[in-house]
């Protein structure tokens, strides 16, 4: 109600604000662990995903109205692992070395989380170009009654 | 020369959009509506200020959700501070009506 239902593209972009500093703090995680040869699960480390959904609320009652939307942003369903092949390295050195000497690392691609980075970065900046975009908006509405 | 009686007037049509609304007993529909308007506005300044509060405290970790209400609480009084002024206008401009 109120102000929320006028400034609900607010909403949406923090939703994707959200949604990408999540994808961040994952991407950073993969990076963090690159080297990584023990989990809690056992095993190296897999590299994690994010999956995200698109929201809609289209029983929401200014939907109807043509005041919002209807249009909820995005929401997170998940932190998946990449079922990708792990890499071997021969160390027989290594304390997790096998058998034959060869260490299973994890499938972080190090080239790819970089890419990952930087899109994540400018996906956030895009957002928050967004929702400044909508303040411009709206100030440059407000100046209708200023004459 | 004909001249229109001043008693007329009372028979024009005066354009109201609320024609048909009834006003309440307290206060009145536009008193309802301002108050309605402030409360709203208000509601947002504290949820800006709850917001700060998390962020400070540790309790939320986001820093655009806390500029995001910040910049809500901050649209929705400029909003406010509009309509108010153009409300005060009008007031003013028909406390100068000649009689």
């Amino acid at each position: 109600m109120g102000f929320d239902t006028s400034l609900s593209a607010f909403n949406i972009s923090a939703s994707g604000l959200t949604a990408e500093r999540l994808r961040m703090e994952v991407v950073a995680n993969n990076i963090a662990n690159a080297e990584v040869t023990r989990t809690p699960e056992g095993g190296p480390y897999r590299r994690k995903d994010v999956v995200f959904e698109a929201v809609l609320h289209p029983d929401k009652p200014g939907a109807r109205a043509g005041q919002s939307s209807g249009l909820g942003g995005v929401r997170t369903v998940g932190v998946i692992d990449d079922s990708s092949e792990l890499p071997k390295r021969h160390s027989p050195g290594h304390p997790d070395a096998d058998a034959d000497g060869f260490v299973t690392m994890p499938n972080v691609n190090l080239p790819i989380e970089m890419v990952n980075l930087i899109t994540t970065t400018r996906a956030y900046e895009a957002n928050l170009k967004a929702a400044q975009s909508f303040v411009d908006m709206n100030q440059q509405a407000l100046s209708i009654v200023r004459g | 020369m004909n001249v229109t009686p001043a008693g007329m007037i009372g028979s024009l049509p005066i354009a109201s959009p609320l024609s048909g609304v009834q006003p309440t007993t307290n206060g009145g529909m536009f008193g309802n509506v301002v108050e309605k308007f402030i409360q709203d506005t208000n509601n947002q300044q504290l949820q800006a200020d709850l917001s700060v509060q998390r962020l400070a405290t540790g309790e939320s970790d986001s820093v655009h959700e806390t500029m995001l209400a910040l910049a809500k609480a901050d649209l929705s009084l400029r909003v406010f501070m509009e309509v108010r002024n153009k409300v005060i206008d009008a007031y003013q401009e028909v406390m100068r009506m000649q009689m």
